[in-house]
């Protein structure tokens, strides 16, 4: 098994949080769980990480950190998130009000937030206002210019790290338009700023949510962020990357709760056999596994593309970010059917985990644009891709390189990222995809691709987004899963385990799409017997890897579930 | 006409400039709608026609690069087009208007 290079820190950071199923290990589940029944943040969590050097991968190269590559990023989040849901969140709130900042911020802008994530603290991401909702341009708090800066007043709400975060990326309206401003909370006045009370969550209980309000506070004109005015457009452009990263908190969750499902049926006995024996057992568990690597298919593209083909992120990152929680989440409940009367308790497998990722992944569709936001970014940019008028679509983007995880993708240049705005032109993931044929199911997907480009084409514009379209973008992303799944498969075989190099894994995963679709999947039903995808579940978790289609190598040997060791993982680092 | 032909005859020139400043909004559109500019409508607004906030962001954008005019996104998205293009006919300066005005390198700021 090769390791790509992008996913070696993704290996030391889970041998650094221990195994999870160990109490004694530096970040068991069993402390999570206590500390999430109270509400409170898991501060012993995050300083764990901290230690490791998380924040180093929140910060780019040319600012002393070692954030480059976004697939790497999407990797460790994804770590985090497998162990606590809280933890990836907390750190991607530092990250996403960190992005505007390493993409136009200033020398000292730039500085100010490098140092303190490389202290440990946290960075807030002031976006959100209660009336406002997702409507930016909504947006009621005020940046008033002044002889000194700018006098911020009202209040933003449903921001994580408000409280504890010392730097803070604050959007406001600056005359008619919106801008944005760096806060050094540490340097505001303290009588004119206040936190507000935490906002008790169904789930990510100890996630730090809650607001801040600003009461004609004054803030120098440093503080002011990239183009004056230019606010929403930085926001927009980093919110691509956001998206994304999203997908790798649901990707922990589901992947959490599936090496918790597949552990149980595999020591649960039952009827006399053990659980794993069981067909609708083996069924749960095989539909929970191909969502989940169908969910990877398509994150790690998304996150490879960020930097090879940015001017097509705005349709492919809005893609992942619909697909990749709503997989992840049908990965979850499946998971928690394997548990049956167990998922219900607060105590036994786990410690009441699976119950935790059910609860966090619930907001994972919501978080960083709603699922009906992203249809709306996916319709309209279906709408200028499957135009039939020739433009200046630019070059082709060779999905070998968007897809084949050996080869690195290129480094972020943040200072080089620029406002990324116009308009889609082309989506080779959909068009650049001519097979395997995989006994018809091709064909059907191919009739499926010919007739919504039909379909968008014929779409009348002129009552806002027309209903219809939010159906064809929900197909189109079905159809962008599909062929997510092929061009992995095609371009990484060698890497794959025996079970999931073999095409029959693929027809399975497009037979769970085209059931989506509404298409009966043409007979026999797809060949990888499901035995064969059970027994590679089970196998892996066995051997303390993640199910993952790279399925990573253990942190060390003989911290597999059932054998802890009260070395934890951290000895291995 | 393509749209940076468009641009530049808007810039250049004192007379038609509601024509022009249509014309450069019909190219700037299909553009984005990879549609043909005699097919734009301009009596509608933009959120009218289904542009989502992202693309109207990203033509504030465009229409300040190539004419050094700032329309705000909110007022962007609910104009008509008609009306945008009589706002740019009057804040786009020309040559002509340039030679005379001090100041002229910096964009005309609607949002002010």
């Amino acid at each position: 098994m090769v390791t790509p290079a992008a996913y070696r820190s993704s290996v030391a950071l889970e041998a650094t949080l221990g195994n999870p199923f160990d109490p004694a290990a530096p970040v068991p589940y069993r402390s999570l769980i206590a500390r999430d029944e109270r509400e409170q943040r898991p501060d012993e969590a995050f300083e764990v990480a901290h230690q490791w050097g998380i924040s180093r991968h929140l910060t780019p190269t040319g600012e002393g950190g070692r954030l480059t590559c976004f697939e790497e990023l999407l990797s460790l989040l994804r770590v985090l998130a497998r162990r606590d849901p809280v933890l990836a969140v907390g750190h991607g709130a530092s990250l996403f009000a960190g992005l505007p900042v390493w993409m136009w911020g200033t020398a000292a802008q730039r500085a100010l937030v490098a140092e303190r994530l490389a202290a440990g603290e946290f960075g807030a991401i002031a976006i959100s206002e209660d009336r406002a909702g997702s409507d930016l341009l909504a947006t009621e708090t005020t940046a008033t210019p002044t002889r000194a800066g700018f006098r911020l007043d009202g209040e933003k709400r449903l921001i994580s790290n408000a409280t504890r975060g010392t730097f803070c990326t604050v959007l406001a309206r600056s005359g008619p338009c919106l801008g944005l401003f760096l806060l050094d909370k540490r340097a505001l006045p303290a009588d004119r700023f206040r936190h507000l009370p935490k906002v008790p969550t169904l789930g990510l209980r100890g996630n730090d949510l809650s607001g801040i309000a600003f009461d004609r506070c004054e803030i120098p004109v440093s503080a002011r962020l990239g183009g004056a005015g230019r606010g929403l457009e930085m926001l927009l452009t980093a919110s691509s990357y956001v998206r994304v990263l999203a997908c790798g908190i649901a990707l922990g969750a589901a992947d959490g709760a599936l090496r918790i499902a597949a552990d149980w049926a595999r020591e649960r006995r039952l009827y006399g056999q053990n659980l794993l024996a069981l067909p609708p057992v083996r069924e749960r568990l095989s539909a929970a596994c191909l969502d989940l690597l169908t969910a990877e298919c398509v994150a790690v593209s998304a996150a490879r593309a960020l930097t090879l083909g940015a001017d097509r992120s705005r349709l492919w990152s809005s893609v992942a970010k619909y697909m990749v929680p709503l997989l992840c989440e049908r990965t979850v409940r499946n998971a928690a059917r394997v548990l049956s009367a167990r998922f219900f308790l607060r105590e036994g497998p786990a410690s009441g985990m699976l119950q935790k990722f059910a609860r966090d992944s619930a907001v994972m569709g919501i978080l960083d644009g709603t699922s009906m936001v992203q249809l709306n970014l996916i319709a309209s940019a279906l709408r200028s891709v499957a135009a039939p008028h020739a433009q200046d679509r630019g070059p082709d983007l060779d999905p070998t390189s968007l897809f084949s995880l050996t080869t690195p993708a290129p480094p972020w240049r943040p200072r080089h990222t620029g406002l990324q705005l116009r308009p889609v032109a082309r989506d080779e993931i959909t068009q650049a995809w001519d097979g395997p044929r995989l006994a018809g199911r091709f064909a059907l997907f191919d009739a499926e691709r010919t007739g919504l480009t039909r379909r968008i084409q014929a779409l009348t514009w002129t009552h806002g987004t027309p209903r219809t379209a939010y159906a064809l973008a929900r197909r189109h992303c079905l159809l962008h899963t599909a062929a997510a799944c092929r061009h992995t498969w095609v371009h990484n075989r060698r890497l794959l385990d025996p079970e999931l190099a073999t095409p029959q894994w693929l027809a399975a995963c497009w037979d769970r799409l085209l059931a989506e679709l509404g298409l009966g999947p043409p007979e026999p039903a797809a060949g990888l017997p499901e035995d064969d995808l059970v027994d590679w579940l089970s196998r892996v978790c066995s051997e303390g890897r993640w199910p993952s289609l790279l399925s990573l190598p253990p942190p060390s040997k003989g911290q597999h579930h059932g054998q802890a060791n009260r070395r934890g993982g951290a000895a291995v680092q | 006409m393509d749209r940076p032909t468009a641009a530049a005859v808007l810039r250049s020139s004192d007379a038609d400039r509601h024509t022009h400043a249509a014309a450069y909004l019909r190219s700037l559109l299909a553009g984005c709608l990879g549609t043909a500019p005699d097919q734009v409508a301009l009596d509608q607004p933009l959120e009218a026609q289904g542009f989502d906030s992202v693309t109207i962001a990203g033509i504030s954008v465009i229409i300040e690069e190539d004419l050094g005019v700032r329309v705000p996104i909110a007022e962007l998205a609910a104009s008509g087009l008609g009306e945008l293009a009589r706002l740019l006919a009057a804040d786009v300066r020309t040559s002509e208007r340039e030679a005379g005005e001090v100041g002229a390198d910096a964009p005309v700021d609607r949002s002010r």
